[in-house]
């Protein structure tokens, strides 16, 4: 695969939308910013018309779907729907987790930590098998954005290193692969006030004031903490830190983060450049008009005015000066900028945005090529150990009681899913397995295990028969013999 | 999330794992046997179901129980309608639900007389990246008394920037 394979608008413009279960948005608003790139967050189907949409105004949807205190948690089938409706609709670019190493993302109470090796080995082995699902529906797989934190069980280089050393140490060929077929890697890079413009003859240490900004002219620095004054300031800071003042890195950057990606998998999988989308971040925080923000004094501060040159020459340094991986940041977010973005939303508008010019170089450093992945299959899987579902299926021709006055102990053990319905099993994943139990009358017995047999190999098949001369106790007999030994089936 | 106007395409009673089987063997049968509902114990059964459809999910649990419960229907189906049978005995449960299967409310309305709600709320993001020293902390839960409708607060996360400096 060749960097230049990856289909996007080649703007790396963007803009991240307010909300999920938003239905009023103006998309030709999004064309009037001149983006090349929108970032959905979705709770469902609900941004399918808008992706059709933006696909002919070449901008490139990027989808994460809402998940509420994920944690690691593996995807489920409600989302697996709606990534697959989304890459149907023309979706390529895709995420799943996201800043993993904040504690709102988890549940419970769970406190993240890179070094909780069940935490990462979690995320790891999830993002992996969703991974490798985005690329059969022909998509890209981001790799997990993390906050820029650099509190020592947050942060974000340790994050990093962990779940990378993870996937080198258990799954190489498998992320090798993911790397050779469309990964990218999402960061979210709210760079603060990390940037500035060379006064004109001032040399490249010298700031412009707020007030004295101009996209249009030249001398701009972006490339922190590699930028002149970071580096008098802290001489040999990266990344990853590597001096006395950053024991936890400094990720706060623009390409900080997918600049650590990108040379973590050259080292260990031989890749030459996989491409870094900013997918939450910009300059922030964003002042309103008579305020200004200067979190980091060494650099000058953020002015409702610079906001806007800044953010322009931002996204125009990305497709000039920086690395060839770097295509792009969606700004956090629509609202913060209707609200008191305005003047970087009207210089957005009148500036042309520069287009990135992507040489056609492999992936890979030695240029192998991916391995072909599989079609989805059709569910359910085969059974590993135990199943996933066990479903006890009572015939609708049957009254109740056949399951009220026989299996009270059986389900107070074993906690099977009670239906009448078996229209469930035609939706499960291949990735998931099937157990059935029939309670079912004898005439419907033949057809019940034949639609299973035919329409669903996978999955285990049991029928307790009810004939026409059978007793509730009889019944009653067989689940107590099942909780008596301890079998959930006969 | 909207409150259905007509039965559900998917009625799910979810059962909150802790409780013996008298809350469905005692007090959920006559319910069960006027709906049909399907019992699941756990959450990610319901994740199977299109994701176009009308799916509304009866949680009976005790009130000890009942925000986890509301979360994993919310990670396992946005969109559902939640509908909180919520009850600290099984008495107490069986005299609601034989009561809702007496006037044949499988969600303690009648259809005909629910009122429409708006379309599905916009999710609220939380702030965005901040400065601070500790995460953000998550949103709280909400509890929805049955048969009002049910609203999600869904929140994206912004990438807390914490030191740099």
């Amino acid at each position: 695969m060749l960097l230049s394979d990856y289909q996007w608008s080649g703007n790396p413009r963007g803009l991240h939308i307010t909300n999920a279960f938003v239905f009023d948005q103006d998309v030709n608003h999004y064309a009037r910013l001149r983006l090349g790139w929108l970032k959905l967050v979705c709770g469902g189907d609900e941004f399918l018309h808008l992706v059709a949409q933006l696909l002919p105004l070449n901008i490139t949807p990027i989808v994460r779907m809402y998940l509420l205190n994920w944690g690691n948690r593996p995807l489920n089938g409600y989302f697996r729907q709606a990534y697959i409706d989304y890459a149907a609709a023309g979706v390529k670019w895709f995420e799943f987790y996201n800043e993993p190493n904040q504690g709102v993302e988890w549940h419970d109470g769970i406190e993240p930590d890179w070094r909780d090796s069940g935490q990462i080995q979690g995320l790891m082995d999830n993002w992996l098998n969703w991974a490798e699902f985005i690329i059969q529906l022909g998509g890209y797989p981001g790799f997990i954005p993390l906050a820029e934190s650099d509190t020592p069980n947050l942060a974000a280089v340790r994050w990093m290193d962990a779940m990378l050393n993870d996937l080198a140490n258990r799954h190489y060929e498998r992320f090798l692969n993911v790397l050779r077929s469309g990964c990218y890697c999402a960061t979210h890079p709210y760079i603060l006030n990390h940037f500035y413009q060379e006064r004109v003859g001032g040399g490249e240490r010298s700031a412009r004031p707020p007030s004295q900004v101009k996209a249009s002219e030249g001398g701009w620095h972006f490339e922190y903490p590699y930028d002149p004054i970071s580096q008098a300031h802290d001489p040999g800071r990266t990344v990853l830190g590597g001096t006395a003042l950053t024991p936890y890195g400094d990720p706060v950057g623009l390409l900080a983060m997918g600049q650590l990606f990108n040379d973590r998998c050259r080292s260990i999988w031989g890749t030459r450049a996989i491409p870094v989308v900013g997918t939450e971040g910009g300059i922030w925080n964003l002042p309103a008009p008579d305020e200004e923000f200067q979190p980091d004094t060494r650099f000058p501060p953020v002015t409702n005015y610079s906001h806007g040159e800044g953010t322009v020459a931002m996204f125009d340094w990305i497709a000039t000066d920086a690395p060839e991986w770097m295509f792009g940041v969606t700004l956090w977010k629509e609202d913060a900028y209707r609200e008191r973005g305005q003047v970087t939303l009207s210089r957005l508008e009148q500036t042309q945005p520069v287009r990135k010019s992507v040489p056609a170089i492999p992936v890979m450093l030695d240029g192998s090529e991916a391995h072909a992945v599989g079609e989805l299959l059709k569910g359910p899987g085969p059974i590993h150990g135990t199943a996933d579902f066990h479903v006890v299926v009572l015939d609708a021709a049957l009254g109740e009681a056949w399951f009220f006055d026989t299996a009270e102990s059986y389900w107070q053990t074993f906690k099977p899913i009670l239906t009448t319905s078996v229209a469930f099993f035609e939706w499960l994943p291949y990735e998931t397995s099937l157990a059935v139990t029939f309670i079912v009358s004898a005439e419907n017995q033949a057809q019940a295990e034949t639609l299973m047999r035919q329409n669903y190999p996978n999955a285990y098949v049991e029928s307790i028969v009810v004939f026409p001369d059978q007793t509730l106790e009889q019944i009653a007999t067989i689940f107590a013999q099942r909780v008596a030994t301890g079998r959930r089936f006969g | 999330m909207q409150t259905p106007t007509r039965p559900p395409d998917f009625h799910f009673l979810y059962l909150a794992p802790t409780l013996s089987s008298l809350w469905l063997f005692g007090a959920a049968r006559l319910y069960w046997t006027q709906f049909r509902p399907t019992v699941v114990v756990e959450a990610d059964f319901i994740s199977l179901v299109p994701i176009e459809s009308v799916v509304a999910v009866s949680i009976l649990s005790r009130r000890d129980t009942v925000r986890d419960l509301i979360n994993s229907v919310i990670r396992a189906f946005p969109t559902a309608y939640l509908d909180l049978l919520t009850y600290e005995t099984v008495e107490e449960a069986r005299t609601a639900l034989d009561g809702r299967a007496r006037v044949n409310q499988p969600l303690g309305y009648s259809f005909e007389a629910t009122p429409v709600t708006p379309t599905r709320q916009a999710l609220q993001p939380t702030p965005g990246a901040v400065i601070a020293v500790t995460p953000l902390n998550p949103q709280p839960g909400f509890i929805t008394p049955t048969p009002t409708p049910a609203q999600v607060p869904l929140s994206p996360t912004s990438g807390a920037i914490q030191g740099g400096g």
